[in-house]
Order: C-alpha cells, then structure tokens, then sequence
C-alpha cells in the first residue's frame, strides 16, 4: 500500500477538486502532435482560452466541434475510424452513453471501429441534478460486445488508458470523474493494463472491490482500518469490461464477505458484475453494495450527494467495522 | 461533362432488375420495393460514378440498409460472389447475406447499416477525415425518405454545412412511402427541397429513374467545391415490377411467387 498516494477526503470532492498534474487536455494535445491520424471531437466543450480552444485554433482540420448533437458526434467519430483514423470523442459526461447509445452499439461496436469515448462528469459528480447524472453507464454499455469500458481512479490512468487505445485503437469507452482527478499511483505504466484489475492492500476475511472516484475513498478506508490493526483487501477495478473474474474467484476464497463501491446505480454496475461472478464459482461470498440506490438524485452540489448517498470513506470504514463486528 | 455510356448503364439497370425478381423468388422475403427505387441511382453509382479504381476509392454507405438484397444483386453482377451464394447465404446463421448488409462479410459493403439515421453521421465523418487527408475521394450516402424522419439525419446536415463537405453527397430516395403508408399520411417531410436548402446544402433534384438525369446530378456535385450536396431522386417505389408498381403499400416487404415472377420478367421484356 505504501506505493500508493493516500488522500485524505470523506468523499470526491470535499476538498480537492481535481489535481492539475496530469491534465487531459494536456494528454491528448501531447497525442494529436505524435498521431496525425488522431482526431478530437468534442461536444461544445471549448470555453473561451481553454486548453482546448487552443488546441482547435492550432489544429482546426483534426480537433473539432460538434455541436449539441451527442448522436451526430458518435456517428461521425464512427465516420472517421472507418476510414482509418483514431478518435477520442469527448464530452462533459451525462447525455452521450444514453442519447447516443444507439450509435454506440451499431456504428462503433457493430462495425468494430476503433473510437475512444471519453467521459468527464460521471457519476454525481456533476452536482446539476439528476439530469446531469450518469449512473447507468455501466449498466447499459456493459453489455454491448467489442466495447471496452475504462473507469480510471486518477488522472495517471485516464493517461494510459489513453495510451493503450493509442497503441492498441479499440472500441473504447472511459469514463472519468470531475475533470482531472487527484493521484493515488506513481508512474509506473508498466503496472497498468487493460482487462487487469489491481490488488491496492491485500488482507482477508473483507475484500473491498472499488471503482473510479471510488477508489481513493477506498484506499483511505483501508489504511485508517489498518492503523486499529485490521488487514483488509482493496481491489482497484478500471476495466469494468472484459472483467477481470479471476480476482473474484481468487478473492472469494478466504472472503465471507465482499463490499464493493461505485459511483454507478446498484443495479447492473460493478456489484452486479461481482455477483455474476461469484454465482457462476463454488464460493459463496455475501456481497454488500455502496452505489446509487434505484431512484432519480435530488438536487445538491457534488459533495452533498455523495454524502447523501454514503459514498464516503467513513461509510466504507463503518461498513467494513459492522460486517467484522457481525452485525451485518 | 461526364463521359459515360447511358445506353450501357441502361442495359446494366434492366439485367440487374430481372435478376432482382429471381432473387425475391428464391429467397424467402426481402424490401422489394425500396430496392427498386434506388436501382438506377445504385447503377449509376457503381458502374460509372464511383471511383474504385484507385487505392483511395469514393465511400459509399446504403443508410437505408434494409434494401441490401439490391447490393447484393449489383455484387454479383460486378463479379464479386456469386447469385448461388447470395441465395443460399441469404439470413442464415452461417451466411454471409444478412436482411441487413455487413461490411465484414460482404466485400461491396462499405458499412454495416440497418438502423435508420446512422449512415450520414458517418458519412460526415469520413469526409472529414478525406478532408484532412487532402483526398480527392468522395463520400456519397444514400437514405430513404421515410428515414428523414430520423432526427439523426439533420444533426448530420447540419454538421455537413457547418465543416463545409463538398466532398460528401446525400442521395435522398423520395418514393414517397415509408413503410406502412404514403409518408404523407404519416409523417410529411415535405417542403424537402426547401428544408435542405434552408441547411445550407447544394439541392438538385432529379427524376430517380432517368439515367441522364442522374449522371448530371452527380457531375453537378463534383463540381461543388464550397457547399454539401443533396439530391433529391423523385422515384416510385416498386418501379418496373408489373403489380407491385401498383401496390406501393404492399410491396415494402415481400415475397414473388411463380406467377408472379413469370409476368414481373415477361412485362420487362
């Protein structure tokens, strides 16, 4: 765990609002100067001065603009790979993995054209409302073959997530929390790979399986709870797709039980992948899910809702506490 | 001008029709009619518009997908597989001949379509990429009238106006039946030559089924070199089939039997 960078925040966005050290504007103008078959395609993302509106002014014919048009933007990202290009196709989260779900599936997937959607926003991070939610993204596009579907705990592994599109152009799919998120790895890249989920702390009895923003509220669940002498695993999932079953087969050996976290709906996110998992082995493991009951948010910044909804560092450490206390 | 062989063409229009009548005989069912009022057009395309010659060829996307068994028809009048395999592979598990055409199984097929309103988003896109590429290739996307429905299909024009695609040409269908009704009783797109040219595209509109006219329409969008084009095929659906020209309503979907098949060719001749 000590390779790990701990920080130190109830939920997401209590304190630190995102880390400018890794920027993925910055990425992705780096790749678009190596790769001069790379497009950027954005939605209306290009505020006046931004990193990006830059990048468009230099690079007119490969970064562009498509407007509020989410089905159109999919669509022609599909255009452009066809032809042999590489897109990474990015959009303030909430309206493209359903408004554009069915150009996702049939001019992306269906014709296996290699396009990179790339998510900022996910999750409640918006703090806009329940229209501004994406908590359903795992659910629906978990389910459409050929896409693989990213979900990065910090700004190093939306990088090389990137990078690995980059080398290997797929359909791909990576959903990001609020901009740039804070550092929990080092740079070692070497570590990072597609399909692989990530051991964080071993220990037994408890594993925790965390995604996303999720994971460093994990990681200081698990380090105050190792400080009052308890070991417990956290596992880091960044590919929600193709799932890596082997960590839950492994986990489900010395494990009674399984907490996992998401900033996903507890319907058909990462919960629902464990449990396929561990129903399909001989280990019965009981899983108990922190994520976003099956209702419509209320309104609240982003703060509020993860406090609301318990997804905080204080409610995985209590959670974790009543399970090996027995009284859950 | 164009220097192509109308006669020719012509000639190519009726072979690949009485092959398309077998065709919907010896397959279970298929869009007849929408097959049809696209025939000339597709002709045109591929035996004299396109250029396929070249490593860098013209794209071609059939976004009104479900009349593949028309492509399927010009593949193998083009040499590309035989009538054998289109009827034997036709909708079956192992085949290659989907209702709804596949880019990895069938070599003429440039994208898998069958979905409305997906074709010319992506034909936007590979255009621009031809763009960037300073190619001289053209993207040219066909769609059906009652698919214009889709709202898609205007996210696309209007992207195709804003980035300027002279290199991309929309083929409009206007047969004027979606596939329950005269699509006017459903869902009117009509003042169309106007909405288009509102979006700010190059609007030609031609009689679909007159060879001339055609080739003319597409010589006019190769000269566009500022706005996107669309021309607007005035067709009937089920054109040049006795019977099924008639029944227009009837004939989205179908099958020909004996007789039928037996008048259909002898009213060609």
């Amino acid at each position: 765990m000590d390779k790990y960078n701990v920080i130190v925040c109830n939920n997401p966005y209590e304190e630190i609002y995102g880390s400018d050290d890794i920027k993925i504007s910055k990425i992705i103008e780096n790749a678009l100067e190596e790769n001069d078959d790379l497009f950027w395609v954005n939605l209306d993302g290009a505020k006046e001065n931004s990193d990006l509106q830059l990048c468009m002014d230099k690079m007119p014919d490969r970064v562009l603009n498509s407007g509020i048009a989410e089905q159109n933007m999919i669509g022609l990202s599909a255009g452009i790979a066809l032809m042999g290009g590489k897109v990474i196709c990015m959009s303030y989260g909430p309206f493209v993995a359903m408004r554009a779900i069915e150009q996702i599936y049939m001019d992306v997937a269906y014709n296996n054209v290699p396009v990179c959607i790339l998510l900022t926003g996910t999750g409640v991070s918006g703090g806009e409302g329940p229209t501004h939610n994406v908590v359903h993204d795992f659910a629906m596009l978990r389910s459409i073959p050929n896409m693989v579907i990213e979900a990065p705990a910090d700004s190093l592994e939306v990088k090389w997530a990137i990078e690995a599109y980059l080398s290997n152009p797929v359909p791909m799919y990576i959903r990001c929390g609020k901009a740039n998120m804070p550092l929990i790895h080092q740079d070692n890249p070497s570590e990072f790979k597609i399909g692989k989920a990530e051991l964080l702390n071993d220990g037994v009895g408890v594993t925790v399986f965390a995604t996303g923003n999720m994971v460093r509220l994990g990681l200081q669940a698990v380090t105050e709870l190792e400080k009052q002498g308890m070991k417990i695993r956290l596992v880091e999932i960044h590919t929600i797709k193709p799932f890596d079953r082997n960590i839950v087969e492994i986990a489900s050996k010395d494990s009674t039980d399984f907490v996992v976290v998401e900033e996903h709906s507890v319907i058909g996110g990462l919960a629902s992948i464990v449990a396929d998992v561990l129903s399909e082995g001989k280990n019965g493991v009981r899983v108990h899910r922190i994520g976003v009951p099956d209702e419509f948010a209320p309104d609240g910044n982003d703060s509020s809702l993860y406090e609301h909804y318990g997804l905080t560092a204080s409610r995985i450490r209590k959670l974790i506490l009543e399970i090996v206390e027995g009284e859950q | 001008m164009y220097n192509y062989n109308e006669i020719r063409l012509q000639q190519k229009v009726k072979e690949i029709k009485v092959m398309y009548a077998h065709y919907l005989h010896d397959i279970p069912k298929g869009h007849i009619g929408g097959g049809l009022s696209m025939c000339e057009c597709i002709v045109a395309l591929y035996y004299g518009v396109l250029d396929l010659e070249n490593a860098e060829k013209d794209l071609f996307i059939l976004s009104k997908g479900h009349c593949s068994q028309m492509m399927y028809c010009i593949a193998v009048e083009m040499g590309l597989v035989s009538y054998k395999e289109i009827v034997e592979e036709y909708n079956t598990i192992e085949g290659r001949f989907g209702s709804h055409p596949n880019r990895m199984k069938v070599p003429l097929i440039d994208f898998s379509t069958g979905a409305l309103g997906h074709g010319l988003s992506v034909s936007v896109g590979a255009a621009l990429f031809l763009r960037n590429k300073k190619s001289n290739s053209k993207v040219y996307c066909m769609v059906g009238d009652g698919e214009l429905n889709e709202g898609s299909n205007w996210e696309a024009l209007m992207s195709a106006n804003q980035y300027g695609l002279s290199n991309l040409c929309t083929i409009i269908d206007k047969n004027e039946y979606s596939s329950s009704d005269l699509l006017s009783n459903v869902m009117t797109i009509d003042p169309l030559k106007e909405k288009l040219l509102s979006f700010g595209l190059n609007v030609i509109e031609v009689n679909g089924h007159d060879m001339h006219d055609i080739l003319c329409a597409f010589d006019s969008f190769k000269k566009e070199n500022h706005r996107s084009t669309a021309i607007i095929l005035h067709t009937k659906k089920g054109h040049d089939f006795w019977k099924i020209e008639d029944e227009p309503r009837k004939w989205h979907n179908g099958h020909i039997d004996d007789e039928l098949l037996q008048r259909i060719v002898s009213n060609m001749n």
